[in-house]
């Protein structure tokens, strides 16, 4: 699993109709996880699948280098970050932890032109930071296992 | 209207899942297991919990069979029960 396969309907199928639309995908589960199915788990599975299936067409000696592995460690930890951010906020503006109800986000209106309640701000935060999370340490789970493979 | 729809896919999930713990190829196997994986996931998508289905879709059919291949790559291919 570590070698390349050369076949130019794989290589064309992957690198340009499958990959950009599995991204963006996950990118709008990401985006609408708050409202519709879908959240920051679920994006996070779904662009390492993106990433995994780079790994499996092109060959995991070329592919993998060029996401680092203490790069993947540096993503995970900053997902648990925004997690620990998205928790601490509230207490610092003054409510519980996780208690969403003071945060500010009538800039963030503003900017984007949207109507969002805070609690649904708050929610995104938390589902930036599982979606780093996730996809980082699936990827690294992955890169470890091939690493390790006797072909 | 739909109830014979989820009863071939129940079925079809029942065979699947049989199929992957009866066969000697490791591969085979890891291959059966995604498509169990894939078809709860249309079971789920059916009864409404979308959620879970995507759950199900992304990391049991996608993640989980990646996974699982390089686990067979480090192990042997073929098993004897």
């Amino acid at each position: 699993m570590n070698d390349r396969y050369d076949s130019v309907i794989l290589h064309f199928v992957v690198r340009v109709v499958m990959i950009p639309l599995i991204i963006v995908f996950g990118i709008y589960v990401l985006l609408h996880g708050e409202l519709s199915p879908g959240g920051g788990f679920q994006a996070g599975a779904i662009v390492a699948a993106a990433l995994l299936l780079v790994r499996l067409a092109l060959g995991n000696r070329q592919a993998a280098l060029r996401i680092p592995q203490g790069l993947l460690i540096w993503l995970a930890c900053i997902g648990l970050g925004i997690y620990m951010f998205g928790g601490i906020l509230p207490l610092i503006l003054g409510a519980n932890f996780l208690d969403y109800a003071p945060i500010p986000v009538e800039w963030y209106n503003q900017f984007a032109g949207e109507h969002r309640t805070p609690r649904s701000m708050g929610i995104f935060i938390i589902e930036f930071g599982v979606f780093f999370g996730v996809a980082a340490v699936l990827v690294l789970i992955y890169d470890l296992i091939a690493g390790s493979s006797r072909q | 209207m739909i109830w014979w729809l989820e009863l071939s896919l129940f079925g079809l999930l029942v065979v699947a899942a049989l199929i992957a713990l009866s066969v000697r190829d490791m591969i085979a196997a890891v291959a059966t297991l995604s498509v169990y994986s894939f078809l709860a996931a249309t079971l789920l998508a059916l009864m409404g919990a979308v959620d879970v289905a995507l759950t199900e879709a992304a990391l049991g059919a996608g993640v989980t069979g990646v996974l699982l291949v390089g686990a067979v790559s480090v192990v042997d291919r073929r098993t004897p029960d």
